[in-house]
């Protein structure tokens, strides 16, 4: 079924919406979870958290693209799932050193600035992406946003492993250096 | 301490970016401007090398020339159609479109006379070109001293021959071989010899002259010394009469038979006679058209000839890619 009536499905309130949902974005959905979760239980349970948020998300939001949509709910609430797990027991995985590779964007003596809203931050880097080569910004995006492992990044475009460390680097060290342009950062 | 708040910024880029990071590879065809561009300019290279190079295959400028250096009387289609007249070449030719090329009675029985003449023909069907010459030739009693058909290596037959014309009969063979296909080019060049031909004449009267009265010496040499000086004067005599004979001979040969040089080129459409500019535009993009049709055919049948090797050399490069990236995979995963 196309996206747009799925969106007119869970506006029109129908719970086969989420079912629909589920069919084409289920798998997609699962892997970012099982990407920061590394649990099956946990990625079922983000999972199905995200179809309520779809739920509750759809009205008022009109996604164009749902599967970026679903995917940004699948992501966020993994993400807290992992860091309430986290807080009870320390634990390394690969989103540990992800979330670690992302600290180095901001200096040891500076912090992001806790009252801009996440938004007008995701813009900034929205610009310093679009700056970036289109083989950079998918080989960030995966790592950052998809919590892809060094070695999946590499098989997935063809590159070295260390290609791909040394394309990460140099993408972070600019947008460290965006974030303190821009003020994000101080 | 993790920075959640930029992992959770990053959670909001744009939905592009999320879209194109995990996209499928997906086959898009992008149009090689580079390559193409690349190939244009070769081409465009190559095909002004071609038509710069006089390779004989059109009836160019610069054969024409050559031509023209030696003529004192031209025709050329792209030019008038009016035959230029040569007082000093001793021709008498009438001009306009209807030319009595060589007018017999105008030529002075005691004039010496050694005409030769080139001719480019185009033709739609040299076959029926041919057939019509050769019964033109019998008509007329000519005969063709050599003649070279050429079709290999080019989308056009040429045919190249000298043709002999008894001169007082070579008006009505000109007039009726260009009826059978058109002029592009006609020059003619006309050699009086009247002073050598009676010089050698003069020698040769001279010589017979003194032959018959070195015999009346040979008839009356008194001793062996004598006989055997006028015997040696005689046969020094007689050896100068056989190479004046030969000579004369020569000439005769060459004032009674016109050489008509001939270049026919099979063609799709003639060269058409124009003098506006509007006219010799459109001719040359005709002309060029119908040019670079026959080089892109000349281009396929080279191609043709050698598409093994393309092919062996095409198999050879895939094996190479396929090999270099096995090598690079496995390089990787280890």
């Amino acid at each position: 079924m196309e996206d747009q009536k799925i969106v007119e499905l869970y506006w029109n309130r129908d719970e086969t919406a989420i079912a629909e949902t589920k069919a084409k974005y289920g798998n997609y959905c699962f892997s970012i979870a099982q990407n920061i979760l590394h649990n099956q239980q946990d990625a079922e349970e983000a999972l199905n958290d995200t179809y309520l948020g779809a739920w509750n998300a759809i009205p008022p939001h009109h996604p164009l693209n749902l599967g970026t949509f679903i995917g940004k709910i699948t992501r966020r609430l993994s993400l807290n799932i992992y860091r309430s797990k986290t807080a009870e027991k320390r634990g390394g995985g690969q989103i540990a050193v992800s979330l670690d590779e992302l600290d180095e964007c901001i200096a040891d003596e500076k912090s992001l600035r806790d009252s801009l809203d996440d938004q007008v931050i995701a813009d900034c880097i929205d610009e310093f992406l679009s700056d970036l080569k289109e083989s950079e910004r998918r080989v960030f995006v995966c790592r950052y946003w998809y919590f892809d492992s060094i070695e999946d990044i590499a098989s997935r475009f063809r590159y070295s492993e260390s290609k791909v460390k040394m394309m990460l680097k140099r993408s972070r060290d600019r947008l460290r250096e965006h974030l303190l342009k821009e003020g994000v950062v101080v | 301490m993790k920075n959640n708040k930029l992992a959770d910024a990053i959670g909001l880029i744009k939905d592009d970016f999320v879209e194109e990071a995990h996209a499928k590879k997906k086959f898009r065809f992008v149009v090689p401007w580079a390559l193409i561009g690349k190939i244009a300019c070769g081409a465009a290279v190559l095909l002004l090398v071609i038509n710069i190079i006089p390779f004989g295959r059109k009836g160019s400028n610069a054969a024409d020339q050559y031509y023209a250096n030696s003529s004192s009387y031209e025709y050329k289609s792209d030019g008038s159609t009016q035959y230029a007249y040569d007082e000093e070449a001793g021709g008498a030719y009438a001009g306009g479109n209807t030319h009595d090329y060589r007018s017999e009675s105008t030529v002075s029985e005691n004039k010496k006379l050694i005409l030769t003449a080139r001719m480019n023909v185009e033709t739609k069907d040299l076959d029926e070109l041919l057939s019509g010459l050769n019964e033109t030739i019998n008509k007329y009693g000519a005969y063709i001293q050599s003649s070279t058909v050429n079709t290999s290596g080019s989308s056009t037959r040429q045919y190249d021959a000298t043709i002999r014309i008894p001169s007082d009969r070579y008006g009505q063979f000109l007039e009726e071989l260009k009826n059978s296909g058109n002029v592009s080019y006609y020059s003619e060049e006309t050699k009086d010899v009247t002073d050598s031909y009676t010089d050698l004449q003069a020698r040769l009267k001279s010589l017979k002259a003194e032959e018959e009265k070195v015999l009346e010496f040979y008839d009356k040499a008194a001793n062996l010394e004598e006989l055997m000086l006028v015997e040696e004067r005689l046969s020094e005599i007689r050896y100068e009469i056989e190479y004046l004979e030969a000579q004369i001979k020569n000439y005769d040969l060459l004032v009674a038979y016109s050489t008509l040089t001939i270049h026919v080129t099979e063609t799709s459409s003639y060269t058409q006679t124009s003098t506006s500019f509007g006219e010799r535009l459109a001719r040359a993009f005709k002309n060029g058209f119908h040019d670079f049709i026959y080089t892109v055919e000349d281009i396929v049948i080279d191609l043709a000839y050698d598409i093994y090797g393309i092919i062996f050399i095409i198999l050879l490069v895939v094996l190479g890619i396929f090999l270099y990236r096995k090598f690079r995979n496995r390089k990787n995963k280890n």
